[in-house]
């Protein structure tokens, strides 16, 4: 069974809650039927019930099963809110949270934190900048994580010598030259998400272009910081470094360059890039010179999950974002 | 205009945990006082408490300093 299956698996076992705001794009609703009708999830649409419907009966869906939240029930608005409001994690004033829910985003982000929905996915049709600002605003950061930034994962058939290798990489989509503290928070919210969805421990190696101190610079000295501060916040995870990519995933070159114990060295299985360009051309080399399954982008770092999908995503990205984040939320429940 | 720009300042100066004489209506707010989004966040929630409106994130995210906040809440009153 490869990752994905493995993910389906976990979602139908513990199935979850999640808000579709975008519901009234086709191709939203066409992935959002089917993870219905899959049992992957609970699906709950937000909007206009007689757009939605419409929308439906062009696309010959049945919408059985699948519960529909009227943006415009201002008895239901008014409770939601309420309840937001009396968990003490607000951040905006009533007023201002109030005038944001006409916003189908913004509702759905509220029912998340007041307990009616378990997870949100967008960004089929709004911004990852919208996004993430609604989801700043609403949901908030999880502890000890100072931005949101995005999980991706590649699963190679046969790296190094080992089958079904599962490699989860971040940032490679919001922070474009991360603080320590950023990455810090960036690699502890790698590790969870990696253990959410892979069901392994994570370990995870801080990336440069140095190995502990082979080079020299700044970059090496935000790094070694980041490390630091990672351990500090989290010293249950295994996360080690600065290491070079080739000590951090080969155990042979582990052994020259890492002249000390390390539980991540030539093994890591999530990788953190020092800042987006270095990401971001990474994955994508991945991606055009291997043979792999992707995962991801996932958005990460939040209070409760929330899902940015890519506007250009197909109905079986979705399903599998939906999915992915899914289980995301019922281990962040743990 | 005055008086508005004063109650900008002394939102920014709760927000960002700074003395209100350090900020000015030229004070870039992410250069000068912090670049993370969560405050930013915090500081348009604050002027949307204090003047009763209501400014898009989006359209926050293109504003500078100080008076062009002060700006936006005078168009918005």
């Amino acid at each position: 069974m490869n990752a994905i299956e493995k993910i389906y698996e976990k979602a139908r076992a513990d199935k979850q809650r999640i808000c579709i705001p975008e519901c009234t794009n086709e191709i939203m609703m066409r992935a959002a039927c089917k993870v219905s009708k899959e049992q992957i999830a609970d699906v709950i649409f937000i909007g206009k019930p007689d757009e939605i419907q419409a929308v439906a009966d062009t696309q010959g869906l049945n919408l059985s099963g699948i519960r529909i939240v009227d943006i415009e029930d201002a008895v239901y608005k008014e409770d939601v809110l309420d309840r937001y409001i009396a968990t003490g994690k607000a951040i905006l004033g009533r007023g201002s949270i109030a005038a944001r829910m006409k916003q189908p985003i913004y509702m759905a982000l509220v029912m998340e934190a007041a307990g009616d929905a378990d997870c949100t996915i967008a960004g089929l049709d709004a911004t990852t900048g919208t996004v993430i600002m609604a989801a700043s605003s609403i949901i908030g950061m999880a502890e000890g994580i100072a931005t949101a930034s995005m999980f991706f994962a590649a699963e190679f058939k046969n790296f190094d010598g080992k089958e079904n290798c599962f490699i989860a990489m971040s940032d490679g989509g919001v922070n474009v030259e991360p603080s320590p503290e950023q990455l810090a928070g960036i690699a502890i919210a790698t590790c969870n998400t990696f253990q959410a969805l892979k069901g392994d421990e994570a370990r995870c190696a801080m990336l440069s272009f140095s190995t502990l101190g082979s080079g020299k610079g700044p970059s090496v000295d935000k790094v070694v910081r980041a490390k630091e501060i990672a351990n500090e916040l989290r010293p249950d995870l295994k996360i080690d470094g600065e290491f070079q990519v080739d000590a951090a995933l080969r155990e042979r070159v582990a052994k020259k360059k890492v002249q000390r114990e390390s539980e991540v060295a030539g093994k890591a299985n999530v990788l953190i890039f020092p800042n987006i360009e270095a990401c971001n051309i990474g994955t994508k080399f991945i991606q055009m010179v291997s043979d792999c399954r992707v995962y991801g982008p996932i958005l990460q770092g939040f209070r409760l999950p929330v899902c940015d999908c890519s506007r250009s995503d197909t109905e079986d990205i979705l399903f599998n974002n939906i999915a992915s984040t899914c289980v995301l939320a019922s281990y962040e429940k743990q | 205009m005055e008086e508005i720009i004063k109650k900008v300042i002394e939102c920014a100066a709760m927000v960002y945990e700074v003395d209100e004489s350090e900020i000015t209506p030229e004070t870039d707010i992410r250069e000068d006082l912090s670049a993370q989004s969560i405050k930013v966040i915090a500081f348009v929630g604050g002027l949307e408490e204090a003047f009763g409106v209501v400014i898009d994130f989006a359209e926050a995210g293109e504003l500078i300093t100080i008076a062009d906040f002060a700006n936006k809440v005078k168009e918005m009153m």
